[in-house]
């Protein structure tokens, strides 16, 4: 017999008996073997899983509960949601990964070019900028950039960059910040302090 | 459930709201006021519904607590997201359906799987059953959840909700992101599924 009932309309025999449905609908039923025998496991599925029961548990449990959860969200605060929750310290990982690799690439970029651009047939400031940032008197002991830098670096597990999808590599960062100017060790050390500051609540 | 008045007042210092029979919208805005004990009382109306959809995921109590709690723990984090056009209790539904179907796989272990636990664990539901009567009932009860543990994941919850839950089908839509038609076929498919691993 053709026109089966759909998924929609066993559903509406299941939860209603059909009233929703056009009488034709019934009148198929009525008719059709296969039709009623669907109908029938479906329902007997359904008793089934309405004949099972979930354990209460003690009475004693509910106060612990909500306890355990009052515990878990003391030291919080509803977040914002949107952007706020990327300034988090988890998500700061990868973006700092990107960041760095980044950087990285462009310095590499510049490094690569430095080799083939005689210094001396550089315009005054381009020259400047390409001694300073191969300069070696970077002094990383004072450098306040270069400590925020390089302690967000250290904590970085591995792992994470890994997990994010990152792979570098081994020194390729190190020799790209080393690389850097004055300037964008200062940049990237405001950058950094930013994310920190607003990921610190 | 433990029935605990909810007629007393914050005690979060200089917090003087008192929480006794305010809505759940009402609650959500003293919450996000400051007023923690407000979160207090959403998790007691709430605990109970939540617990139950985390335990037909998990099928054990211990990861329903866990579960339970972490859905409570998200929903704090995203007060902020209600917006009040869904009731609190169908938004709790979603939270908890996302956490259960991210963190429970088939293969949660199902408690308990002894039958004669199983039959002690189940309700008696006359004092003259007999205990070859509760022991098959107990074993069939863990039949059923194993098997509806093995369903696909949005049959499954629309199962869930649906029959333990006894939601509409367009609520359910709302929870799951899905159409109406779409749940329909799902909680069709899930009861045919069921079916055919219970035979």
């Amino acid at each position: 017999m053709r026109n089966h009932l759909s998924p929609s309309e066993f559903v509406e025999f299941v939860d209603a008996t059909g009233r929703a449905l056009p009488a034709s609908r019934s009148a198929h039923l009525e008719g059709c073997a296969r039709c009623r025998a669907r109908l029938a496991a479906v329902r007997e599925a359904l008793a089934a899983a309405e004949a099972v029961d979930v354990p209460e548990p003690s009475p004693l449990y509910w106060p612990h509960m909500a306890a355990r959860v009052r515990d878990r969200v003391a030291g919080e605060t509803p977040r914002a949601g949107s952007w706020h929750r990327w300034l988090a310290l988890p998500m700061l990982i990868p973006v700092v990964s990107a960041l760095a690799i980044v950087v990285a690439v462009f310095i590499a970029g510049q490094g690569s070019g430095r080799q083939t651009v005689d210094p001396q047939a550089m315009p005054p400031a381009r020259a400047a900028i390409g001694s300073a940032s191969t300069d070696p008197t970077i002094d990383a002991d004072s450098s306040e950039a270069w400590q925020v830098l390089t302690s967000a670096a250290a904590e970085m597990p591995i792992e994470d960059a890994h997990d994010a999808g990152m792979a570098v590599a081994a020194g390729a960062v190190d020799r790209a910040v080393q690389r850097m100017t004055p300037e964008e060790v200062n940049e990237l050390g405001q950058l950094l302090r930013s994310e920190i500051h607003h990921s610190g609540d | 459930m433990l029935t605990r008045a909810l007629t007393w007042t914050s005690k979060e210092p200089g917090c003087k709201v008192t929480v006794a029979n305010q809505t759940d919208a009402e609650l959500v805005q003293a919450c996000l006021a400051g007023d923690r004990a407000a979160f207090d009382v959403i998790v007691e109306r709430h605990q109970r519904h939540v617990y139950q959809l985390c335990y037909r995921f998990a099928g054990n109590h211990e990861d329903a607590n866990d579960l339970a709690q972490d859905v409570f723990v998200r929903a704090y984090r995203g007060l902020k997201t209600f917006k009040g056009q869904a009731s609190l209790g169908t938004w709790l539904y979603r939270i908890g359906v996302n956490v259960c179907l991210s963190k429970v796989s088939g293969k949660t272990r199902h408690e308990p799987l002894d039958p004669l636990l199983a039959a002690s664990d189940e309700r008696i539901a006359s004092h003259q059953e007999s205990a070859a009567d509760a022991l098959l009932r107990g074993e069939r009860a863990a039949e059923v959840r194993a098997a509806i543990a093995k369903l696909p994941r949005k049959q499954r919850a629309t199962l869930v909700l649906r029959v333990y839950h006894d939601l509409p089908h367009d609520q359910i839509a709302g929870i799951l992101g899905s159409s109406v038609g779409a749940v329909k076929a799902n909680f069709f498919h899930a009861l045919n599924n069921l079916k055919k691993l219970l035979s």
